[in-house]
Order: C-alpha cells, then sequence, then structure tokens
C-alpha cells in the first residue's frame, strides 16, 4: 500500500513562515503542527486542511503528496 | 477528553481503591483467624469433639390424592383420573401405612457423623477459597489504582489489569464452586459438583468488557493521531 506524504514543511519555506507563527494562525497546538509536518499523524480533519490552506494560501494538493509503494 | 469526566473517573478509581483496600485488610483478618483455627484443629485429637446428626420425618398425605391401589402400586388421582405411579419395593411398602384416609410414611435420616477432620476440610477449603478472592481483589484494586491514575480509560494499561482481573477471577469462581460442593457433599454424604452459573457470567461479562475496552483503545489512539 502506498502512502501520503505531507509536505507542509516545504510550503511553509516557500511562504517564509516559522511553526509558531503558523501555529497561532492556524489555532492548533505547536505540537501538532510539529507532528504533522515530520509526518507522526496518521489522519487529519478536514477543519485542519482548511485552516492551515486559508492561512498558508495553497491549495491541499501542495501538502499532501501521494508515493506508491515501491515493492 | 473532557476535564469533568477525567475528573470523575479518576474519583471512582480513588473510591474504588480505598474500599478494595479495607476489603482486602477484612479478607486477611479472616484468613488469619482460619489459619489459626485450623492449627488448632490440626493439633487436637480429631474425635475430640464429635457431632452425630440422626432423625426422622413424618410424612402424610391424603389418601385420595396419593395411595397404594389395589395392585400394590404407588398411585395419583388427578383430575378425576388415576395415575400409577410405579411398584413400590418391599422396603418402602414396609415404611408406609394407609390408617383413616392418610398415607404415612416414615423416611429414617441416614447417621451422620461429624469429626475435627471435617472441620479442618472445611477450614482448609474456606482458606484456599478466600485466598483466591484476596488475589482477585488486589488485581482488582490494580485496575482501580490504574483508573485513579489515567488520562483516558481506554488506555493499554487499565485494559491489561482488567484482563488479569478477569483471569484471576476463574479461580475464584472454581474454588467457590469446589468449596460450596465439598461442604454440601458433607452434608448429603455424598459428593456432586455444583456449579454456580452466576459466578460464570460475572467473569464473562469482565472479559467482554476487556474486548470493549480494547477496541475502546483503539479508537482513541486512531483519535490521538488525528490531527
Amino acid at each position: 500500500m502506498g502512502r501520503i506524504i505531507v509536505r507542509l514543511d516545504r510550503v511553509m519555506a516557500d511562504r517564509k513562515i516559522g511553526l509558531n507563527e503558523l501555529s497561532e494562525q492556524v489555532g492548533i497546538a505547536n505540537v501538532n503542527l510539529s507532528k504533522l509536518k515530520n509526518g507522526h499523524v496518521s489522519a487529519i480533519r478536514f477543519s485542519t486542511l482548511i485552516a492551515i490552506c486559508e492561512a498558508l494560501r495553497c491549495q491541499p494538493g501542495d501538502l499532501l503528496e501521494y508515493a506508491a509503494d515501491e515493492t | 477528553m473532557e476535564t469533568s469526566i477525567k475528573r470523575k473517573i479518576n474519583i471512582f478509581g480513588k473510591v474504588g481503591k480505598i474500599i478494595t483496600t479495607v476489603l482486602i485488610v477484612l479478607l486477611l483478618v479472616a484468613e488469619g483467624f482460619l489459619l489459626t483455627g485450623g492449627v488448632i484443629v490440626a493439633l487436637v485429637p480429631k474425635e475430640a469433639v464429635t457431632a452425630d446428626v440422626t432423625g426422622t420425618a413424618d410424612v402424610r398425605v391424603d389418601a385420595n390424592v396419593l395411595g397404594i391401589d389395589e395392585n400394590n402400586q404407588l398411585a395419583v388421582k388427578a383430575g378425576g383420573s388415576k395415575i400409577v405411579l410405579g411398584d413400590l419395593g418391599e422396603k418402602a411398602k414396609a415404611d408406609i401405612d394407609v390408617k383413616d384416609g392418610v398415607v404415612q410414611v416414615q423416611l429414617g435420616v441416614k447417621n451422620m457423623h461429624f469429626n475435627l477432620w471435617d472441620a479442618l476440610k472445611l477450614i482448609i477449603f474456606s482458606m484456599f477459597s478466600l485466598a483466591a478472592v484476596i488475589v482477585a481483589l488486589y488485581f482488582f484494586k490494580a485496575l482501580m489504582k490504574e483508573f485513579s491514575l489515567c488520562d483516558t480509560p481506554f488506555s493499554d494499561g487499565v485494559i491489561r489489569k482488567m484482563r488479569n482481573f478477569a483471569i484471576a477471577l476463574i479461580p475464584t469462581m472454581l474454588l467457590s464452586s469446589l468449596f460450596k460442593s465439598v461442604a454440601g457433599g458433607m452434608l448429603a454424604d455424598r459428593f456432586t459438583f455444583d456449579f454456580d452459573l452466576l459466578p460464570v457470567a460475572f467473569v464473562v461479562v469482565v472479559f467482554v468488557l476487556t474486548a470493549i475496552f480494547r477496541y475502546g483503545a483503539q479508537l482513541q489512539r486512531e483519535h490521538d493521531d488525528t490531527v
């Protein structure tokens, strides 16, 4: 089975925005955002995705990427 | 989890822990008394104290309802018709006397003799049963302690302790049934295994609860991994 890679770090770097600032704008705890950035979560709520897309002015596709299984 | 719910679960755990601790202490004291009593009984000669139980029972039945017919068979009259129950043995016939329209049966209760070894047997079985209850309570106390400290009841610690409690209940259930069988067997002068279904149902309920909590823990993990 393939997997979903979160590209939040790349979009944040493009927008030159830090984790703390994004955390304040989105209204999500710094720890949870860090988990999301490092791919340590198994699911994301639509409400979270909407808030991040609004803060970073991007599309969900910019944040998420599908990687097919190599085997 | 909402703080008020979490606080209620923690309080429930604390209260349960206190009650269980008190129960364990009381049962340990009882176990101590049984041990002392057992040692004393074991040291005294077994015929030092004896008890003999004898007795008879007189049963009277209206001869118009239950009686012996012309063929010497036990019969009952119901709804105007006669139902033959069966042939009576010679010994039974000797015990039955029909007089003034009443069937009188004299049942002799077998003489029973008890000595201190019988008491010792009961004490030993009581000690084992009590020990099993104490062990089960110890695991229940551990479960209550986990509830008093946990952030959510659907955690691996709670599930592990609930499963341990359920397993500890099995010997308690078996020993209590065995104790009743032994005590009953001594009085009836024959051993019959008396198996209670209620404790079995309780153990099954605890195992089912463990399975439900395991599923709850899985949902909790999924919830925690979602941002």
